[in-house]
């Protein structure tokens, strides 16, 4: 934890970066680089919105960083995350009155240069908080920086570790962990096949929740027959899948990120495997499907995930979502609640300082009624590890005859819910000492 | 382009070299008898992958072996050769044979445009400036792409005939790749007759080794070399237009490919068509043997160890390591080439 005091100097640091480097470069002005703000004119005083506000009248204009992939392997995600953003904003202008300006900011696939960008941000941008990136290594990196600045952060990655041994003061997590994503499908998994075959990227996320899956496949009666790593990104899975077929698995767990298990199982299609075996995609994310036709979709026989388009509820924002030629998935969701989340805790606050919003989000049940009606159930920040306790979803394709297209796509079902607290691991299980 | 010249067939193996061969020979053998049933399906596999990769890369081979244009561009062309077969079959309703034949068409006319926009003023210049005069088209191609047809993964229904997989008796492959592998086989051929065994091909030679005189003569260089550059952008499109109707097609997978056609290149040798054949073969049957080579020496010998988790990602990269240890200029790579 670090004292607003060095915040403050770092931004005056940047300013003066900024100040000297803009009269060597002849610039005029602009966060420069790819940073692209929009939104409201929130005042627009670099280093002076919100944060230095007296707590007597509490800041109404926030200057929010919202870090996406605009290029890389994850790019694809990039406008759900703003778009989440964008659409909690109007909302939050609309009934608090407040302004709210957005900047974003390129995450690539790459810790270093995201985390230059954070320094920027901060340092000559301005920004009060910020929010998203998805990458685990990225949300690391940057969180770790913002956090020893006293700048709050919402991460969007799912690794464990980021509220696990990674954690910080001021960082926090609105995706559903990889704990939280093996436990609401474990047990079916076990129920659908008795010998699984893992195929996990070898990267932090996938390491993670791969060995997750083999306990929790282990504990509910069913075995692990082979683990293996595969590397990230992929452009072929033919050896692996060749690997699969030679075993004596009768499930196929695809533990890959959305685009590499996109690749993989229209690869299995193509193969004619599929129909050896029932599959599983860990945390699936909608939008890999879609570069997928309706019958590979079809094939997939259980799925976790954070939140998903099937519920029944949340029609206006997914048809928001819609409204800009988007289809919404559980990026739009969990964009929406961090923003919502981190602006109504710098104005219960009357700050945004890291610290004061830290306070403020440590325990707190979400009440907000619009983060409710996006996802219905029990919302809440736990204090231990700054996780976003929240319901999961098994899903399952639908048949392609039951699938919808118009106005936005929906191609899975709900298979069940679990409450937050019900898959969570423990405060002790976590590895976090905040 | 000269001669194939066959590397190693007058000098004797050196010990190392005898060692080198005898372990991947004992591996070779151990595997096969371990686990017979994989190890059929990873030769056939790592050969169709192998020839796969050749048609990705030889786009990029012929334009770099006859054009000396580093072209970094060739990965987007891949990519647009896609996305121009999403257009065709998704938005307006083209059968994917005739996609087949107008989609690379159509990445030949954006060649067409690049070679007389930009890469015409880079020829005998430093290749350095023809890299990054390419790696900025690839930026827009990228980008335009991506405000086309968003950045949202898209995919094409292939032709029934093209799905699911094919019962070779031994293994299973999947019938688009099958397809990929003929469409290769009868690229490549073509590719070879063209440049080695017609009088446009030697012309395009005879301009590669010495310009001012071949035009002396009365070649038009500018017209042989924009048939060139329009060939190796039509072979990516090609190999784009396969790729997107297997899996389907992103913005990224410019980037995935560009790297590895760069490294079945380098391994092969610069300028060399046949040296790109061969590499992208070795690479396709390393990629998918040495994983199973690890874990079964794991497996016999019990040391775990061994089996080192990914490796399979790593192997190209391995691939090229000891290529350029051994032989620095590629497998068939030609002396004083862009030195």
């Amino acid at each position: 934890m670090r004292s607003p005091t060095r915040r403050k100097v770092l931004k005056t640091g940047g300013a003066a970066s900024v100040i000297a480097m803009s009269g060597l470069a002849g610039c005029s002005g602009g966060g420069g680089g790819d940073g692209d703000n929009s939104g409201g004119d929130g005042g627009g005083d670099s280093g002076t919105t919100g944060g230095s506000t007296s707590q007597d009248t509490g800041p109404s204009s926030f200057h929010v960083g919202v870090f996406n992939p605009q290029s890389g392997p994850f790019a694809p995600w990039g406008p759900a995350l703003r778009t989440g953003a964008e659409l909690a904003a109007e909302d939050l202008e609309s009934e608090l009155g407040v302004d709210i300006e957005i900047s974003t900011y390129d995450t690539e696939v790459n810790p270093s240069a995201s985390l230059e960008r954070m320094k920027r941000a901060v340092t000559a941008d301005g920004i009060d908080f910020a929010q998203g990136a998805l990458s685990s290594a990225v949300c690391t990196k940057i969180g770790t920086w913002a956090s020893d600045n006293g700048v709050s952060y919402i991460a969007d990655g799912a690794s464990d570790t980021l509220t696990g041994s990674s954690c910080q003061p001021h960082m926090f997590s609105t995706y559903s962990s990889n704990t939280m994503l093996v436990k609401s499908i474990g047990a079916r998994m076990a129920d659908i096949a008795d010998k699984w075959y893992l195929l996990y990227s070898d990267y932090i996320w996938g390491q993670n929740a791969q060995e997750l899956y083999i306990e929790e496949i282990e504990a509910n009666g069913a075995t692990v027959v082979e683990s293996e790593a595969t590397p990230f990104p992929n452009d072929d899975y033919t050896s692996y899948l060749n690997n699969v077929a030679n075993s004596d698995a009768t499930g196929l767990g695809l533990v890959l990120p959305a685009l590499d298990k996109r690749l993989a199982m229209k690869q299995l299609r193509n193969k004619g495997m599929h129909e050896n075996f029932k599959l599983m995609g860990h945390q699936a994310e909608d939008i890999a499907f879609w570069g997928l036709s309706q019958e590979s979709a079809a094939m997939m026989d259980i799925a976790s995930t954070g939140w998903t388009n099937a519920i029944d509820s949340a029609e206006e924002f997914k048809m928001r979502v819609a409204d800009r030629d988007q289809n919404p998935y559980v990026r739009h969701a969990n964009a929406y609640i961090a923003m919502d989340q981190q602006v109504r805790a710098a104005v219960r606050a009357g700050s945004t300082d890291g610290e004061a919003i830290r306070s403020e989000l440590e325990g707190h049940t979400v009440e907000s009624e619009t983060a409710l009606s996006i996802m219905p159930g029990d919302l809440e920040w736990r204090a231990c590890d700054h996780q976003l306790v929240h319901p999961t979803w098994a899903i399952s394709g639908r048949s392609m005859g039951d699938m919808q297209t118009d106005p936005y796509n929906a191609w899975f079902q709900v298979e069940g819910s679990s409450a937050g607290k019900d898959v969570m691991r423990s405060c002790e299980a976590t590895g976090c000492s905040l | 382009m000269n001669a194939i010249p066959i590397p190693g067939t007058q000098r004797s193996i050196t010990p190392a070299g005898g060692i080198v061969w005898g372990v991947l020979v004992l591996l070779t053998v151990m595997s096969a008898i371990v686990r017979p049933g994989l190890f059929i399906d990873q030769v056939i596999g790592g050969l169709v992958y192998g020839l796969v990769l050749v048609l990705i890369a030889l786009g990029l081979s012929i334009v770099l072996g006859l054009l000396g244009i580093v072209n970094f561009a060739h990965g987007a062309l891949f990519m647009l050769g896609a996305y121009f077969t999403f257009q065709l079959m998704e938005v307006w309703g083209v059968s994917f044979w005739v996609t087949l034949v107008v989609a690379p068409l159509g990445v030949g006319l954006v060649g067409v445009a690049i070679e007389r926009g930009v890469l015409r003023h880079l020829y005998d210049k430093n290749p350095l400036n023809g890299l990054l005069a390419t790696f900025g088209i690839a930026l827009m191609l990228g980008e335009a792409t991506r405000a086309i047809w968003g950045g949202t993964p898209r995919s094409v229904v292939a032709p029934q005939v093209l799905s699911m997989g094919f019962d070779l008796g031994v293994t299973t492959v999947s019938r688009i790749r099958l397809f990929t592998v003929a469409v290769a086989v009868i690229v490549i051929a073509a590719v070879y007759l063209l440049i080695e065994r017609t009088d446009f091909g030697l012309s395009v030679r005879a301009g590669v080794l010495d310009r001012e005189m071949a035009e002396f003569l009365g070649v038009n260089m500018n017209v042989r070399f924009i048939s060139m550059f329009v060939l190796g952008a039509a072979i990516a499109g090609l190999g784009g237009v396969l790729r997107g109707a297997a899996v389907g097609m992103d913005v990224g997978m410019a980037n995935q490919f560009i790297i590895l056609a760069f490294v079945v290149a380098v391994v092969g040798g610069i300028g060399s068509l046949f040296g790109s054949v061969v590499a992208g073969l070795l690479i396709g049957g390393a990629s998918y043997l040495t994983p199973l080579y690890l874990s079964t020496l794991a497996e016999v010998t019990t040391l775990e160890f061994i089996n080192i988790p990914g490796i399979g990602g790593l192997v190209p990269y391995l691939v090229m390591i000891v290529v350029l240890l051994a032989r620095p200029r590629g497998l068939f790579g030609q002396e004083g080439f862009l030195e």
